[in-house]
């Protein structure tokens, strides 16, 4: 693995692929996957929590970096996920980027198993394509997704709704994107999943909204 | 007692009210031309190949569709799912493939699900026994049923059965006071002409019940096309193009003279 990172990747790419595609991930409510987030949050929270600073007060610990996730990720080299050096790390308490396959409600699950209440906020992302938006009945099930959340204490959470560009990245860096649920028509699909005619089409009327 | 299910899809936003779990069972006596699950025809596990990017090179899996649960197995990820169920006003939906294929493992798994307070739904092509709707009545709340085409030459021609048992089942459930919503794929070239159009509206304007609650139109589309091509059958509806977005606010207008909720999509 070492190796492995410090090549970032280079000549260990099937390596790389079972580590993207055959390994658990957090944010699939995936208790064995998940147990490893929140010890990784217990430690943070044991070591700065309670801390005195500089001007008399003390440390408390937040799980939101805005954007620099991106920053971070740009200093720090392949990890052990099947990342590659200097991509962006992932966002807050949000999965890494394309690894939820369950949906939503299974983000949410994984991400209410950390304790926010001990902190000073976390960060939540969730993609949705527009389509998800087209009715009362879709608007009615993401408040109802939203109250889940808070119900289980979870703090904050955010929607972006994709543009063309993403998706037109999504064809590019597939691997990037395993999460991103299109609706075509009566139906809805992961966008990967599609054949290509299928995914301009849906560009198309992406940019038309 | 196991059902094999090819697909399980969590936020379900358009299977039934709220957000639902819909378990997809594998297996249908059907062959429609425009069938989006393949994978869900044959009721028994197979290989389907899945391609796996990472940067510029390809791996190339093969991936099982199909898996045995147990009635127990389904209520676990139903469980996993109930603050959202709650929430929500959902619950769970059997669809396929054709669910009713495994009739015995469907009512387990229903009187399962109602005996733990889920809100039930079954989404059925309406061809399966009599005596099979029968016994799931009481353990379902509410049934998607399909509408294709009146016509029985055509009903077997493009889905190779005939549709004179699925009208009856039709008629039993609506007779048994359970919520029904209809759905209609709208398949160019197939039941969109004006003449089938009318007939369908009268079919539903004469059986139009308080528990007949909605027609769903659902457009053709051609996501089933490259499933076809990775498991290599042939795809009968090649160049037939998805109805346009008109034609379906058309279509809804249409169907809204029955006096009954219409709506494009599920």
């Amino acid at each position: 693995m070492i190796e492995a990172t410090d090549a970032d990747f280079k000549g260990f790419e099937q390596m790389q692929h079972d580590l993207i595609y055959d390994t658990p991930k957090y944010g699939n409510d995936d208790d064995y996957a998940d147990q490893h987030a929140v010890a990784i949050f217990e430690i943070f929270y044991d070591a700065v929590n309670g801390r005195p600073d500089s001007r008399g007060g003390v440390h408390r610990i937040n799980m939101l970096p805005t954007t620099s996730h991106v920053y971070f990720g740009s200093v720090i080299g392949a990890t052990p996920d099947g990342r590659k050096a200097f991509k962006p790390l992932s966002e807050g308490i949000s999965p890494s980027q394309g690894v939820d396959k369950q949906g939503p409600t299974s983000v949410i699950k994984s991400a209410s198993k950390i304790d926010h209440l001990r902190t000073g906020g976390t960060l939540l992302n969730q993609k949705f394509a527009p389509q998800f938006f087209e009715d009362e009945d879709s608007y009615n099930c993401l408040t109802a997704l939203i109250r889940s959340y808070f119900a289980l204490d979870g703090h904050h959470i955010q929607f972006n709704v994709v543009n063309a560009d993403t998706l037109r990245d999504a064809q590019k860096h597939p691997e990037l994107y395993r999460d991103l649920i299109v609706r075509v028509a009566g139906y809805s699909d992961y966008f990967n999943d599609l054949g290509e005619d299928l995914q301009n089409e849906i560009i198309l009327r992406t940019e038309h909204v | 007692m196991k059902g094999l299910i090819f697909s399980v899809k969590r936020y379900s936003i358009h299977d039934g009210p709220g957000i639902r779990v819909t378990f997809f069972l594998k297996g249908c006596p059907l062959s429609c031309w425009w069938c989006h699950n393949p994978e869900g025809i044959l009721q028994q596990p197979e290989e389907v190949k899945v391609i796996e990017k990472v940067g510029d090179m390809e791996f190339i899996k093969f991936r099982q569709a199909g898996e045995y649960y147990s009635v127990d197995e389904v209520l676990g990820i139903l469980e996993k799912e109930r603050p959202f169920l709650a929430e929500s006003g959902g619950g769970v939906t059997f669809s396929g493939g054709e669910p009713m294929l495994q009739s015995e493992f469907l009512l387990e798994a229903l009187k399962a699900c109602k005996g733990s307070g889920y809100h039930t739904a079954v989404d059925t092509s309406g061809y399966s026994l009599p005596t099979n709707y029968s016994a799931i009545i009481p353990y379902t709340d509410l049934f998607l049923f399909d509408i294709k085409h009146l016509d029985d030459d055509k009903h077997e021609k493009f889905t190779s059965v005939s549709n004179t048992l699925i009208i009856n089942n039709f008629k039993m459930i609506l007779d048994s006071g359970i919520d029904v919503m209809v759905r209609i794929p709208v398949i160019p070239g197939f039941n969109d002409d004006d003449h089938h159009l009318e007939k369908i509206k009268s079919f539903i304007s004469e059986n139009r019940t308080d528990n007949f609650i909605k027609i769903c139109l659902l457009p053709y589309h051609r996501i089933g096309s490259s499933k076809y091509k990775r498991m290599n059958i042939a795809d009968r509806m090649e160049g037939i193009e998805p109805p346009s977005a008109s034609r379906m606010n058309e279509l809804k207008q249409f169907f809204a003279k029955t006096g009954i909720k219409v709506k494009i999509g599920g």
